[in-house]
């Protein structure tokens, strides 16, 4: 399962989510800024408090980082 | 190599987005290089300056140039430049994967913010020190955070924070913050704000997150001050390490461009944030790419002449 954890005018935020359609990837999208809750288990998930952060299968990424997004989901050595 | 371009733009924020509009409506054969499209705009919560938008976020405002950009099928390659080089009457621009050879080269990499250099700013960097607002502020809901630096985009974190942290501290330089007036006004509106004027911040301090700084006051004494967030907004550095020491740099490390926008080295250009002109707005880069491409123009026409 993929979470990305964001706030609405974050750009790197619409990147990832981008980079994540464009590969056919579903995801939930979880607005930090509406939900308390969900900005707690962000913060504790990562140990940080910047978005974005990308939940995969328990492998957290912080930030817009192509390279481990793409090892997280498998697509390395894949022309995208 | 294929082919050589007459013009490689290098960045894709306002100046390099303009300089393709124009370099697409000339007809020039150029390529655009950037990584990340809209630059320090994209990350901007509101623009309220550039003439016909009343109000239109950042995001919103690079949506609306990439699709005038794209409206003329320009090559885009979306990569870093590692290094540009000379190469006999032409130049090698270098990305991870491409050599690209070009008559001239627009250099339009802006600048990254700047960081204050202090204890405790690395160790607490995303653990409440940020250098946006616009991804993160709405983290600090009913928080108290600072923000250092009174420049517009100081004020636009002190504008946006005000929204959703409980209070604001805002450390200015100088007696009065610099930014428009207008913002200033805004923002002095709100009980929830603090300025601290001839304020310097001396360290950020916390455990796994930031609690609190330590700031110098204009008295000469210091004050520590409880803070969850600390926003840091105190200026952009440029971003000339691609340039392999090619062209001159002022003392602040900014291209020196010309009225043509040409640099030391003729066939290289610079526009927007990374050049020495002395104000950073979106529709200064802009009209800087627009200067810039009619100079380019006109400057491979006269290579033409001499061959």
């Amino acid at each position: 399962m993929i979470t990305v954890y964001s706030t609405p005018a974050c750009p790197w935020c619409h990147k990832i989510k981008e980079f994540l359609k464009s590969n056919n990837k579903e995801f939930n999208d979880v607005d930090v800024s509406k939900d308390k809750a969900k900005a707690m288990e962000m913060i504790e998930k990562s140990g940080q408090l910047g978005v974005p952060v990308t939940d995969v299968d328990g492998k957290i990424i912080v930030g817009f980082n192509q390279d481990a997004l793409k090892q997280a989901l498998g697509l390395h050595g894949k022309d995208i | 190599m294929e082919k050589i371009f007459d013009l490689i733009i290098i960045g894709g924020g306002p100046a390099g987005i303009t300089a393709a509009i124009y370099a697409s409506r000339k007809k020039l054969n150029y390529a655009i290089v950037y990584k990340d499209i809209g630059g320090e705009l994209a990350k901007t919560t509101f623009v309220e300056n550039y003439t016909g938008y009343k109000n239109v976020s950042g995001e919103e405002l690079t949506r609306i140039f990439e699709e005038h950009m794209k409206m003329f099928n320009p090559i885009i390659i979306e990569d870093h430049v590692s290094d540009i080089e000379k190469h006999g009457k032409y130049f090698l621009v270098k990305t991870h994967d491409k050599t690209l050879e070009t008559k001239t080269i627009l250099i339009c990499t802006g600048a990254n913010p700047k960081q204050l250099d202090i204890p405790g700013e690395k160790r607490y960097a995303s653990k409440g020190v940020s250098w946006c607002a616009t991804c993160d502020a709405p983290l600090f809901p009913e928080k108290h955070v600072a923000v250092v630096g009174a420049g517009n985009t100081g004020l636009t974190s002190v504008l946006q924070l005000l929204d959703i942290a409980d209070k604001v501290y805002l450390l200015s330089k100088y007696d009065e913050p610099k930014a428009d007036k207008i913002m200033v006004e805004k923002a002095k509106q709100s009980p929830k704000l603090e300025i601290l004027p001839q304020a310097m911040i001396q360290s950020i301090d916390g455990d796994k997150f930031v609690e609190s700084i330590d700031v110098k006051l204009k008295d000469g004494s210091t004050r520590k001050i409880p803070v969850q967030g600390v926003f840091i907004n105190i200026g952009y550095d440029p971003n000339t390490s691609c340039l392999n020491g090619l062209v001159q740099l002022d003392k602040f490390g900014r291209i020196i461009i010309d009225d043509h926008n040409m640099t030391s080295q003729p066939g290289i250009f610079a526009a927007g944030d990374v050049t020495n002109t002395p104000y950073k707005q979106i529709i200064i880069a802009a009209a800087h790419g627009a200067n810039a491409i009619i100079a380019i123009y006109d400057h491979l026409a006269m290579m033409e002449n001499k061959s």
